[in-house]
């Protein structure tokens, strides 16, 4: 029963058959044409983008019996041995179970050798990011400097693992992700010789899967020919990766319009006894909940990805969007990003999808307020301004009349409660020290008339100092809510004697033309 | 084809139908969760590859010696302590590089892949991609998501479900429950024969379905210094803690979210009293918070009763 999976089969005997890295491969067979070729090079991309493929063929275009040549013959004695991993001039080695220094070591014993049947001895050192820092560093020296015709190719998924020692002795060369049209173009190449028929969208379905890798395109292809009774079919691919297809998608989002709950678990329930994979249903959604999104803001927007999912024209994806608010679509993303984060850590995509279900239809659903009167709001603000005023009248008469009203208030009580105030705060507490021995005569308006006993000069000083006095007052304004201003030691009925007009007269004489 | 493997009628017809046309990959992933029949499946198609009638009847000796794990052409390593480290990788590769003892197939079983440590996952990726001829990798996890790029490109991804739970009833039942028992377990199992198996055969997890189900019933009921009991006991073991963690979810999801349950009481009845939807989904929120705190080593009893009090009020 040996048979070699699509991957190994068709891996690319020709550089002409590496897809969608034409940027690497020109430059390699310059240099080889004209003769510059480096001793060292590091190969770097994601899983199945070309790297090991590219490291022997290399190896073959150095060693052909007709090379160095850009163009190997894939026929002579060195090709095949190469082909076949016999060669005994190129080594590929497993840098991930040969990861020690003692391995190293080894292969830097063997290097000083030259090559028996080719001209170029080829070291190959695939997943060379998992050799160990000692190993890295005992490689320095002979990669600097290598005996003559000696090549070195390190092939890694992780670069930035690589010490800096290591990158700048090497030519680095970055792979691509490949393309879905390339990668497409190969599988309907390699299932016509496969002699396997294979539908169009079935190949497209595949592409998209892989992300970028051959491999995995070609991976996926081999389980579907298995799968298949003969052609392999669009359906087949879908049944298979547990696609979602468009029908349960629309269902979706129906409910999540209606905001039925029941209906929607009934949903997720019945995708997983289909055996659908749950994580693509959910990246799906997002898909479609973004595109929703896109079309409402830009009726012109070019076809979007969520609408190829639903399978849907422009106008049917419209008409949905329309049903769902824009709040509740940027909420149905959110929930589903952090269902599918949450799914991925713990490999139970049921539980947070129907988590995320629950969340979203518990939303209510909002009347539109697209339209807002204009009319309506100029009203508004116009009683809102009335009341304005009307606050403002208010509050001068409160002034006012609080004025008035404490024109001939309880002296004792309205000093002591002062006293009280200021006691009670940190910061007035000397103002406090000073005032508590002065005695309150009168409250007239602003004016609050208080004396010292003989005894207490230091302290009439201190409140009487104009810096000390302004700040007692500043005070008491703040504690009162009104002006306060301290008269010290002043007699009140000196400024308002009843008889203050008489005695004027008296002194300076003429009339009185107005009494009040 | 297959027949000891309960369910995942997918999976079996993907694996049969590579196997009739002649069109294995050398490679696989069975990729679902605990308890639902990975391991199983692994080693009848060992048995169907290796078996002398070549239906995998599980009569003949090499079938008995493979179901027995005394076949020396199959081998099955899994995590040594909490991870699968490179020397059992490096032993597996060397193993599947030797020829054959039988002249069949050599199959390598690694269970619980994503246990592999990063080494051990890179020092297979040669072998997973180039293995020798004749010779077939199968590879178990419960989260395909933790594991390398580099391993998923190299294997076909089959995936397996959970259980109906018409299966696990029935299969209950065979094993000689009654009807009410099996129906009452199946409620506890979350859809994974395994753990269903592990309740009904084992001492410890049987103790611990009794206090997952007294707590899910009459949690309000219980006086206060016997949900502090229950929390010590279960919290002196992080694996039992998280187990017991495992079997409260599924319970939830059993009676409020499975709309065709046997069991299923009016919606969001749990604990002893009635939850509004928001409110179970942020309890199984707050019970997967738990696990991962519990995992990265927090403590366990604090856990669990602040998780009772919090249900209780």
């Amino acid at each position: 029963m040996a048979r070699l999976s699509l991957y190994r089969k068709w891996r690319p005997q020709e550089f002409d058959d590496v897809g969608g890295q034409e940027h690497i491969i020109k430059t390699l067979q310059n240099a080889i044409s004209t003769g510059r070729i480096a001793h060292a090079y590091l190969f770097a991309g994601p899983r199945g983008t070309g790297k090991t493929t590219t490291a022997r063929l290399l190896a073959k275009a150095l060693n052909c019996v007709e090379g160095p040549t850009p163009n190997p013959c894939d026929r002579c004695e060195n090709c095949i041995a190469i082909k076949e991993g016999r060669s005994l001039d190129v080594f590929e080695i497993d840098g991930a179970s040969n990861r020690g220094i003692d391995e190293i070591r080894e292969l830097r014993e063997t290097v000083r050798f030259k090559a028996t049947q080719g001209r170029y001895k080829v070291y190959i050192i695939d997943e060379v990011h998992m050799l160990t820092t000692e190993a890295f560093n005992a490689l320095l020296k002979t990669l600097e400097e290598p005996p003559e015709s000696v090549l070195f190719i390190f092939a890694t998924t992780e670069p930035q693992k690589i010490p800096a020692t290591i990158l700048s002795r090497c030519q680095r060369f970055t792979f691509r992700r490949i393309p879905s049209d390339i990668i497409v173009n190969r599988l309907t190449e390699v299932s016509e010789k496969e002699g396997v028929e294979v539908e169009a969208g079935a190949l497209r379905l595949i592409a998209e899967t892989a992300q970028g890798g051959m491999r995995d395109a070609l991976s996926l292809l081999d389980q579907a020919i298995a799968f298949s009774e003969a052609t392999v079919t669009t359906k087949i691919v879908e049944e298979m990766l547990g696609l979602t297809d468009a029908s349960v998608l629309r269902k979706l989002f129906a409910v999540l319009a209606k905001r039925e709950l029941a209906e929607g678990l009934a949903l997720i329930q019945s995708a997983i006894n289909e055996g659908k994979d749950l994580m693509y249903f959910m990246e799906s959604a997002l898909q479609v909940a973004r595109t929703l999104l896109i079309v409402k803001a830009d009726k012109e927007a070019p076809l979007q990805s969520g609408e190829i999912l639903l399978s849907m024209e422009r106008d049917e994806s419209l008409s949905l969007a329309n049903s769902l608010e824009n709040r509740f679509l940027v909420r149905t993303i959110e929930v589903l990003a952090e269902a599918i984060q949450k799914g991925k850590q713990t490999a139970d995509p049921e539980l947070f999808f129907e988590i995320a279900l629950v969340k979203l239809v518990e939303e209510k659903v909002v009347e539109s307020t697209t339209t807002i009167d204009n009319v309506a709001l100029e009203d508004l603000n116009k009683k809102l301004n009335e009341q304005k005023k009307k606050l403002q009248e208010m509050e001068m008469q409160l002034k006012e009349g609080a004025l008035q009203a404490t024109e001939n208030p309880d002296i004792a009580t309205f000093w002591q409660e002062i006293l009280l105030q200021l006691k009670s705060k940190k910061e007035t507490l000397e103002f406090w020290a000073f005032l508590n021995v002065a005695e309150p005569i009168a409250l007239q308006g602003q004016d609050l008339y208080i004396t010292f006993p003989e005894a207490y000069e230091f302290h009439r000083a201190n409140v009487e100092n104009e810096k000390n006095k302004r700040l007692i007052e500043s005070q008491l304004e703040m504690l009162t809510g009104r002006t306060i201003r301290l008269r010290i030691d002043e007699n009140p009925d000196d400024r308002k004697d009843p008889n203050f007009l008489a005695k004027t007269q008296e002194v300076f004489g003429g009339t009185i033309i107005k009494p009040e | 084809m297959f027949a000891r493997v309960i369910g995942q009628a997918r999976a079996k017809k993907i694996l049969q139908r590579a196997v009739e046309k002649e069109h294995l990959s050398h490679a696989y992933l069975f990729a679902g969760p605990h308890g639902t029949g990975k391991t199983t499946m692994a080693k009848e198609l060992a048995m169907v590859l290796n078996c002398e009638t070549g239906e995998g009847c599980g009569e003949c000796s090499s079938c008995r010696r493979i179901g027995e794990g005394i076949y020396p052409d199959v081998k099955v390593i899994g995590p040594e302590g909490p991870s699968i480290k490179i020397d059992q990788i490096r032993l597996m590769c060397s193993f599947l590089a030797m020829s054959s003892y039988e002249g069949h197939y050599k199959v390598a079983i690694i269970r619980q892949a994503e246990k592999m440590r990063d080494e051990a996952a890179n020092s297979l990726l040669k072998t997973l991609e180039e293995p020798p001829a004749d010779s077939l990798v199968i590879l178990t996890a419960e989260n395909q998501y933790a594991l390398l790029p580099t391993i998923l490109s190299r294997v076909q991804k089959v995936d397996f479900q959970k259980l109906a739970q018409e299966e696990i009833i029935s299969y209950l039942i065979n094993r000689g429950l009654s009807k009410e028992e099996a129906v009452g377990l199946e409620e506890y199992s979350g859809g994974s024969l395994g753990k269903a198996i592990e309740i009904k055969d084992s001492e410890s997890m049987r103790e611990l379905y009794g206090d997952a189900s007294k707590v899910v019933n009459n949690l309000q009921q219980l006086l206060p210094h016997e949900v502090i009991d229950i929390g010590a006991k279960i919290g002196k073991d992080r694996l039992q803690t998280i187990r017991f963690l495992d079997i409260l979810t599924d319970v939830i999801r059993a009676r409020s979210f499975k709309l065709n349950s046997n069991t299923k009481q009016d919606f969001g009845r749990v604990f002893g009293k009635e939850y509004a939807e928001t409110q179970i989904a942020a309890i199984l929120d707050y019970l997967e918070e738990l696990k991962l705190y519990i995992e990265g080593y927090g403590n366990a009893q604090l856990a669990l009763e602040g998780l009772f009090i919090r249900l209780r009020r």
